[in-house]
């Protein structure tokens, strides 16, 4: 029976106050599409399974936070950042975001 | 007469450490060998070591970048050149432009379905990697 290597490092947190790149947005999209994969193909082994679904978790809790970053051409330009404005001000509660 | 599938050896170079695990994991459950370089002058000195069959490479690496790799291996010797496919983020005209300079194969743009880069790879292995002949005892051949 197969087991997972390891489990990968976590992945630092975007930075605080940077720009979102798409990059970034684009890793940690292809990361989840592995991770979703990898859990379709070792489906009934629990090991592979929870390795996957702790690597899922990790990039989706990446890209909400990525996700509250990206440029709305409707919002004020300084929310378009990571833990920038748009978040604090409460825009979302306003149903402005 | 048995075959068996010769193994591909990939090396994926990828920095962000979740995607080039998390593809090594893959791609070893498909059954290929495969080598992690987290950056550019890793991926050069693991791809000197032993050459790959196939290699992933992302394009925006730190120190040398994912272009100045692909001119390296391009500068191997002809029967030890990879296939070089890259897998970036980086997806403009200009992007694949370079690409097409450096040497690269093939350029997919972030995010690639894994079943993509699964069934690529297997049409690789199929042209680059064909069965090798399983050892014939000789059991039920008539002389």
């Amino acid at each position: 029976v197969k087991t997972p290597r390891r489990l990968p490092a976590p992945e630092a947190p975007p930075v605080a106050d940077a720009p979102v790149r798409a990059e970034h947005v684009r890793d940690h999209v292809t990361a989840l599409a592995n991770a979703l994969h990898l859990i379709r193909l070792t489906a009934g082994n629990d090991q592979w399974v929870l390795a996957a679904l702790d690597l899922a978790d990790r990039q989706l809790a990446a890209l909400m936070i990525l996700a509250t970053a990206v440029p709305d051409p409707f919002q004020e330009p300084d929310t378009h950042r990571v833990g920038g404005a748009g978040v604090a001000d409460g825009w979302r509660e306003e149903g402005k975001g | 007469m048995k075959y068996t599938p010769r193994p591909l050896s990939v090396l994926v170079v990828e920095d962000h450490a979740d995607t080039a695990q998390s593809t090594a994991d893959l791609l070893v459950l498909y059954g290929h060998r495969v080598r992690v370089a987290r950056c550019g002058e890793d991926a050069v000195r693991a791809a000197a070591a032993e050459a790959p069959d196939v290699v992933l490479l992302d394009l925006g690496l730190p120190g040398m970048d994912g272009w100045q790799v692909a001119r390296r291996l391009r500068a191997r010797p002809r029967g030890k050149q990879p296939v070089v496919v890259a897998v970036s983020g980086y997806d403009g005209a200009e992007d694949r432009v370079r690409s097409a300079d450096a040497g690269v194969d093939l350029h997919l743009a972030k995010p690639v379905e894994p079943a993509v880069l699964v069934g690529m790879l297997r049409r690789f292995r199929e042209a680059l990697a064909p069965p090798v002949a399983a050892a014939d005892t000789g059991h039920g051949r008539r002389s």
